[in-house]
């Protein structure tokens, strides 16, 4: 009976499921929105493809199923069975900043507040300059998390490190920690919408954001738990940025889908300050066989977008 | 004592009575509650719109706050230093000097713990510290080293204090009448006795044994906060040395200055002497070229390869926008006293004052120096960040708070040196009965 | 008439874009674009077919949801009889519709059908209108392993009569299912198939990670097919290599970990320390006491 239920119930999701979020994987641990459906008891009748009538529980058909909230301890553990990692391809760079302001739209950061900065890299005098987005590297040794006195920023089991802004007391030791600067702080009280602002704040999303605390790029696991990618991912329109779970040993920008492991092998992809040994969860793809000249992004109005924001 | 014989205890005793502020202790005293009302409103103006009214940015994410607590803590050593170390080894010429060290350290150290809230984002968070702790952290480290040094202070200042508290308490003169309760109640009970005798001493002891590696702990711990990231100029294993040093150096210089100012404000010429100056002189001196010889480690080992993280910061320093203070702050804060005090003339009251001023100004720019000029070379460039950001200059609340703070450790001084006698009394008697005996 | 209609378009499409999709906020400073309606048509192996209707508009390179639209859609003829359901878009611009039951003889009488999606006009926003006409069909997803080399055999089939038929020339996508985007199971983007309705494509993934037993989620579909629309099949196999999920790190006493999690060679050092300490002030503290007794 219980074994009915399981491939009834994976075999409806998965088709309600496609097409909406993405689909869904039911090889794995982790499914998103799945396990959190309580059937209703109301059965609905659908046609099948070939004319047959078959009976669905109601709480299946819902597109999106809600997802019940997170507690805070569940947010500090992480997504089981995940191990989130992100391949940053340079040579599709031009600095569109698409993906910045997604981000910054996306987690209602305030004006001066950017989680994704895009350098405009030159190592030395004759060797090429290039661009270079940079996320959290949600360092598997992260120094952040090893100074913060509060346990204000912690590092999950999914590898992904967050911020609780309802503990952090603001001392800002993990901003001087971190050797990428990525993070940033509230030093005013954050402008937001009254019905962002009033709500309780969820490490997940980051959001709202809080006075006197610091934030950062969160990975956006809130998105991963739907099934879907990151803002900055989605938004890239050249497809710069790759998602994925080192344990499905695959990434995605989207429209394609790469082995991870193949990637970083094929590209020669490689970690940022690797000396350091923070091991970063973010990796680079170098800038060979770029798609655009690095001047392609000197376009003034982007370069005053970037220091204006 | 030069002219020891001739002083009995009752001038002793009479002489070293606190008494009331004169006409200038009560301007002093004024312009310090000023300095610390401005300080306090700031801080009003800080809590109401949060760190914004400061010039710290994301970069630049600790300033002068930081900077000031470094030198709180680096100031509070010497309380440990002429106290402790110099009673263990049997030093008796700095017994008049003690409770000046000791008073200093304790005022500097709860300064420097209220300067770090003053820094925290939501202080009214304290408490996550106590509830969520955590054990790696270096913060967790300094606050519970602060905690102890604070505490080990204290005693340090007490046990001392209390033979004295029978004679303030026996004093008919009107200055200590309406502290009487107080001391009532710190020390009623002190009879003096043998086996009372006994008991203090040995607390005095202990704690000397004790709070010599708390103090190196404290200062340690808090160069740590530093040394323990990855940015050019804190990346050091020499930090923790290189900051005792200072801060012993730092601590005397301000001795110096306390023994100045003491000494002509309550005519102590009797006990504080010229050859505590020369003394102390010597001290600084020594100090000075100990401190010297670890910022050349620090700076020069890393300027002879200029790695590339730390070629930036150093330029700067050497060459750059902050070369001005740099060299002030060595000029200042080393050689020039170190030039001064090395010559017999320049261990005399006046120009060991101008030597110990020079020392404690150089050595708040130092602090200044090693905070700031390292946030603004991260590894990854500058970007995306408004104009702002990328400079660093103190904004006017930052000032007044770090002024105020400076003035609410002289004040608390201030207002030890009213109640209490500044020179521990029953100790200068035993020692003149000693060398009467001789 | 022409650009009196393009000019109405624009201003409903301006009107549509300040009051519909205000949470877009950076479409303000874009050039105003029609809006766009499509429908699609989803069908998996095993279960219900159903309709995506999607309202969208195209800025940049870009296409953007405009949601909060009333679409209707029919089967075959735009009459109250044959309305197969009405929905409002949602934010992300789209609205499913599942064929009812009531549908079913019309649903066996052919297998050719056309879904056509109208919006009303509401207000001053122009009536819209999308079909699409697809052919009944399905794939069949089969695993092969002949001397060791791993393949999968994929068949499309066609509703034609009463019968399925096998039709070639049909582009499909194998994949290997995974949570954010799936993996292709070799170089190739898709494959097409032959005159048996056949594909026979060689799984090229080895050691991929699948679940804790080594299942991998197979799955092979059409995209925007123009006869078909999208068909989708999957299937579970075990070709994949059992995940060692490692924990480690997480579960043990790092400098990184959280508050319970302090390395015990810390403990040990912090606490002694502290205790030694702790204990010298609270030996000191009786002494004060004690000097207090010998007094009173
Ligand atoms: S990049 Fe910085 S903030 Fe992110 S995990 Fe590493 S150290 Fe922490
Ligand atoms: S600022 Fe907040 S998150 Fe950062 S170390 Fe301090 S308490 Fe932790």
């Amino acid at each position: 009976m219980k074994n009915n239920d399981t491939s009834r119930r994976e075999f409806l999701t998965a088709a309600l499921m496609a097409g909406i979020a993405g689909g869904c994987s039911s090889n794995n641990t982790f499914r998103p929105g799945e396990d959190q459906i309580i059937p209703s008891g109301e059965m609905v009748k659908l046609l099948s493809v070939d004319g047959e009538i078959i009976e669905v529980d109601k709480a299946f058909l819902k597109p999106i199923p809600e997802l019940p909230p997170i507690t805070n301890s569940e947010e500090r553990i992480g997504i089981e069975g995940k191990k989130f990692v992100m391949v940053i391809d340079l040579s599709r760079c031009k600095n569109v900043g698409a993906c910045k302001s997604e981000c910054n739209h996306a987690h209602h950061l305030n004006p001066g507040q950017n989680w994704i900065k895009i350098h405009a890299m030159q190592e030395a005098e004759h060797t090429a300059p290039y661009w270079e987005p940079a996320t959290c590297m949600h360092c598997d040794e992260p120094p952040c998390v090893k100074v913060c006195p509060v346990d204000a920023t912690f590092k999950r089991m999914d590898g992904i490190v967050l911020i609780d802004s309802d503990r952090c007391i603001g001392c800002r030791f993990c901003m001087a920690a971190c050797p990428y600067s990525t993070r940033v702080f509230n030093w005013q009280e954050p402008v937001a919408e009254k019905e962002i602002a009033t709500q309780h704040y969820s490490c997940e999303t980051s959001v709202p954001q809080k006075i006197g605390t610091v934030s950062k790029c969160d990975f956006c696991p809130d998105m991963a738990r739907k099934g879907e990618l990151p803002h900055c991912v989605s938004a890239c329109p050249n497809g710069v940025f790759f998602f994925g779970d080192m344990n499905e040993d695959s990434v995605t920008n989207g429209a394609e889908t790469f082995r991870f492991s193949d990637l970083i092998k094929d590209k020669a992809g490689y970690r940022l300050m690797e000396d350091l040994g923070t091991k970063p969860r973010v990796y680079y793809l170098p800038p060979v066989n770029r798609n655009f000249p690095f001047e392609t992004g000197l376009k003034t109005d982007t370069i005053e977008k970037n220091n204006a924001k | 004592m030069e002219n020891s014989t001739s002083i009995t205890s009752e001038i002793i005793t009479n002489d070293l009575l606190p008494q009331k502020f004169g006409k200038l202790g009560m301007i002093w005293t004024g312009v310090l509650i000023a300095f610390c009302l401005v300080g306090a409103f700031a801080y009003y103006l800080q809590l109401k719109n949060c760190l914004s009214v400061t010039a710290m940015r994301d970069y630049v994410s600790w300033g002068i706050y930081i900077s000031n607590f470094v030198f709180f803590v680096a100031i509070s050593l010497v309380g440990s230093l002429i106290t402790a170390v110099f009673r263990l080894a049997n030093v008796k010429w700095s017994t008049p000097l003690t409770r000046i060290a000791e008073i200093i350290a304790v005022s500097a150290i709860l300064f420097a713990s209220l300067i770090i809230i003053v820094d925290m984002g939501r202080p009214e968070r304290l408490f996550n510290l106590f509830l969520y702790g955590r054990l790696k952290s270096p913060i967790m480290w300094d606050v519970i080293v602060i905690g102890t040094y604070l505490f080990l202070s204290l005693l340090l200042l007490y046990f001392p204090l209390l033979p004295d508290l029978k004679i303030l308490m026996g004093s008919r003169k009107g200055s200590t009448k309406k502290y009487n309760k107080l001391y009532h109640f710190l020390g009623s009970f002190w009879k003096g006795g043998r086996l009372q005798n006994m008991l203090n001493k040995r607390a005095v002891n202990v704690l000397c044994v004790t709070i010599i590696p708390v103090a190196f702990c404290i200062h340690t711990v808090t160069s740590w906060l530093f040394a323990t990231t990855y940015r050019p100029g804190w990346d050091s294993t020499n930090f923790g040395a290189y900051f005792i040093s200072g801060a012993f150096l730092v601590g005397a210089g301000g001795v110096l200055i306390a023994m100045y100012i003491f000494r002509k404000a309550y005519n102590l010429e009797k006990y504080i002497t010229e050859k505590h100056f020369d003394k102390m002189g010597r001290i600084v001196v020594l100090l000075a070229l100990l401190y010297l010889y670890f910022n050349v480690n620090e700076y020069l080992v890393p300027a002879f390869k200029m790695k590339k993280s730390e070629d930036a910061h150093l330029t700067q320093l050497f060459a750059g926008d902050y070369a001005p203070i740099f060299w002030f702050a060595i000029l200042a804060g080393m050689i020039i006293p170190i030039l001064i005090l090395i010559f017999k003339k320049g261990r005399k009251p006046l120009p060991a004052l101008i030597a110990g001023i020079l020392v404690v100004v150089g050595a708040w720019f130092k602090r200044y120096l090693i905070v700031t000029p390292t946030l603004l070379h991260p590894f990854l460039p500058m970007t995306d960040v408004p104009e702002n950001y990328k400079h660093y200059f103190p904004s006017w609340q930052e000032w007044a708070i770090a002024m105020g703070s400076l003035a609410g450790a002289l004040l608390i001084i201030t207002f030890f040196a009213r109640v209490f006698p500044i020179i521990p009394i029953q100790e200068t008697i035993n020692e003149q009965h000693e060398t009467t005996a001789k | 008439m022409k650009q009196l209609q393009n000019k109405l378009r624009i201003v409903i499409s301006t009107i549509i874009l300040i009051t519909g999709i205000k949470a877009i906020s950076f479409a303000q400073d874009s050039i105003v674009a029609p809006v766009l309606l499509d429908i699609k048509y989803f069908v998996s192996d095993r279960q219900a077919p159903y309709l995506i209707v999607k309202t969208k508009i195209k800025k940049e390179r870009k296409f953007l949801p405009v949601k909060d639209i009333t679409v209707v859609v029919f089967l075959n003829e735009k009459s109250n009889t044959s309305t197969l359901g009405k929905i409002i878009t949602n934010e992300k611009g789209e609205g499913k519709i599942i064929i009812p039951v009531s549908f079913k003889s019309t649903w066996d009488s052919s297998s050719e059908f056309t879904f056509k999606a109208t919006s009303e006009p509401v207000g001053k926003t122009e009536a819209l209108t999308a079909e699409v006409v697809i052919k009944k069909a399905k794939l069949v997803l089969d695993t092969l392993n002949e001397d060791g080399v791993r393949s999968i055999r994929i068949t499309s089939l066609e509703k034609n009569g009463s019968e399925w038929k096998p039709v070639k020339g049909v582009e499909v996508k194998i994949m290997v299912k995974r949570l954010l985007g799936d993996l292709p199971i070799g170089d190739e983007e898709s494959y097409t198939t032959d005159s048996s309705g056949q594909i026979i494509a060689q799984f090229k993934r080895d050691s991929l990670p699948g679940d804790i037993n080594g299942n991998l989620v197979l799955l092979a579909k059409t995209e925007d097919n123009d006869l078909y629309g999208n068909l989708l099949i999957e299937k579970n196999c075990k070709w994949g290599k059992p995940l060692q999920d490692n924990n480690d790190a997480f579960n043990s006493r790092t400098l990184w970990g959280a508050h319970f999690k302090t390395p015990f060679w810390l403990l040990g050092i912090a606490y002694s320390i502290i205790i030694g300490v702790w204990g010298i002030i609270i030996f000191l503290v009786v002494q004060i006491f004690k000097i207090k007794k010998l007094g009173a």
